[in-house]
């Protein structure tokens, strides 16, 4: 479904990944964990044309999308959800979801709708409350919609379980499996919390400056804790 | 002069300010920086009403709406020409300002060579007779200065509030990369933005034309009375911008009642420096924080 080879971008001069190959298989979810600061958060915004794409290619659905700007993206079905609880704070939980799904008409839009009400009824009764007032928990709830809205067939999460508690986070994780399953979403997911995401994901990459330093099964990592233990030094 | 007089003509300088301060700050919270050539657009409105009637012939309201036309694409202009590529280079805040203020110089002089720096006027033919309310005269102009004003505000209003492309221009303003990330094409959001708050500049600079006649330089003390009630209002809030302007316009009004009104000016600095110092996010501000994805 999504392709990526030799991946290379950076901020300004200064380079960030060197190659990055991966592939997210249809129908799966496909994780992407590393240490802080090694690129992960890199690799899903040059994917996605958030930043540009110095050198290699993104292939979705056998075409290259590499530099064809967001807009493009999300309206050939793929979702975004970056890192941080990110939710438009000035604006209504409403309002952002309508800014989700812009490019919808207006009926399509209300029956997407009424599905994110139906995943998340807390949002439903603060729908017309400033997004800035949610708990970290629910921002990241509206984050998720406000992407899957769109009903994406390909949905970039880079840690949707940041900041979350330990309960929130098996709650997101179901979610996030519901959504793979239910909603028939691909998922590539950035995670940090290794154990949980190890327990979620089909197939597991490690991106360790700016490389990918593993890749394989997550059964893998969960039997040799030593392997888990070196990618993350 | 009497306190309705005065009232009725802090009120008309608010409207004019709140005017020139929404379009600004519509344009300054998509692009964070001070868009001073905002200024020479105020200026462009009232010329291309000057060059469409007085020296073309064509009727005054007809010269008006089409200089409406031109003030929007006079600000997209300046915004695709310059600012666009500088940001695209990664400019910095304080480049597309120094930008801004090159521009605005640039488009005064032209003005002031096509035009002349001699005080031109679009009145002629204008009925000039006051309206007697409350024992007070005001004049046909003051009325649609307030009334214009009062319900563009509202429309803008309702605009960012209830339209696509308006709820898309306040994700730009409250975080750009989401918006992004959400599929908008911020370059398309800021163009709109310039449209639209270039076309309430050049509204202002017309309605100011038709008060009080134009000069070249008319744009420059019109944009620093906006810049003003904006910061004394907040940025960000269109009833914050609002009052910023009534505020500033009572003040500078009643400030100068017993006294020359060559303070007004001065009053509205002070009214600045007092915000800047003690309330730097204004009456209905934000505070403005930086992230990134
Ligand atoms: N906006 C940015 N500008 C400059 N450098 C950045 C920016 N974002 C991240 N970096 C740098 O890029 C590297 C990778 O960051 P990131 O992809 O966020 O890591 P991760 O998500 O794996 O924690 C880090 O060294 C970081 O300092
Ligand atoms: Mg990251």
């Amino acid at each position: 479904m999504l392709n990526v080879e030799e991946l290379e971008t950076g901020y300004g001069k200064k380079q960030v990944l060197f190659g990055i190959n991966l592939e997210a298989v249809e129908g799966k979810i496909t994780a992407i964990i590393g240490p802080n600061g090694s690129g992960k958060s890199t690799a899903l915004k040059s994917i996605f044309g958030l930043i540009p794409v110095w050198n290699g290619n993104v292939i979705y659905n056998g075409e290259p999308i590499a530099n064809r700007g967001t807009r493009a993206n999300v309206n050939d079905g793929i979702g975004f959800v970056p890192q941080g609880n990110r939710v438009f704070d000035e604006m209504t939980v409403l309002e952002n979801l309508e800014i989700g799904g812009l490019h919808l008409r207006r009926d399509r839009f209300k029956e997407e709708l009424k599905k994110m009400w139906g995943l998340f009824p807390e949002l439903e009764k603060r729908k017309k409350q400033n997004a800035g007032k949610l708990s970290g928990g629910e921002k990241q709830m509206l984050a998720l919609s406000r992407a899957l809205i769109m009903t994406p067939k390909m949905l970039l999460m880079d840690e949707p379980s940041l900041g979350l508690s330990p309960k929130l986070v098996t709650f997101m994780m179901g979610h996030i499996r519901k959504i793979n399953h239910e909603f028939g979403a691909t998922v590539l997911i950035v995670e940090q919390k290794v154990r949980e995401v190890l327990d979620l994901c089909d197939r597991v990459y490690s991106i360790k400056l700016g490389k990918v330093a593993f890749e394989g099964s997550p059964e893998e990592l969960q039997k040799d804790k030593g392997k888990l233990k070196h990618l993350f030094l | 002069m009497s306190l309705t007089q005065t009232l009725v003509n802090s009120l008309s300088a608010a409207a004019v300010y709140a005017l020139v301060a929404l379009g600004f700050a519509l344009i300054y919270n998509t692009v964070r920086f001070f868009h001073f050539a905002h200024g020479i657009v105020f200026t462009g409105g009232a010329y291309f009403v000057f060059l469409l009637k007085v020296w073309l012939g064509f009727p005054l309201f007809f010269s008006i709406i089409v200089a409406i036309g031109l003030s929007a694409i006079l600000g997209c202009l300046i915004e695709i020409s310059i600012y666009r590529r500088l940001r695209h280079k990664g400019a910095s805040s304080l480049i597309l300002l120094l930008a801004s203020l090159g521009v605005y110089v640039v488009l005064q002089n032209i003005v002031s060579m096509v035009f002349g720096d001699d005080i031109k006027t679009i009145r002629s033919g204008m009925v000039e007779e006051g309206i007697n309310i409350l024992g007070t005269k005001v004049t046909p102009i003051q009325i649609a200065i307030i009334a214009v004003s009062l319900s563009l505000l509202v429309s803008c209003f309702l605009f960012l509030k209830y339209t696509k492309i308006g709820q898309s221009m306040r994700a730009v303003a409250n975080d750009p990369e989401l918006a992004c990330a959400s599929g908008i094409e911020s370059d398309r959001v800021i163009l709109a933005t310039f449209a639209l708050g270039s076309a309430l500049a050049g509204i202002a600079g017309i309605l100011v034309a038709l008060d009080v006649d134009m000069s070249p330089t008319m744009g420059m003390n019109a944009l620093m009375m906006g810049v003003v009630a904006v910061i004394i209002g907040g940025v960000g809030s269109i009833p914050g911008v609002a009052l910023g302007a009534l505020l500033l316009g009572m003040a500078q009004h009643l400030g100068v009642w017993k006294i020359s009104s060559q303070w007004q000016d001065a009053i509205a600095f002070v009214i600045l420096l007092i915000f800047l110092l003690f309330r730097p996010q204004g009456f209905l501000g934000r505070k403005i924080k930086k992230v990134t994805i």
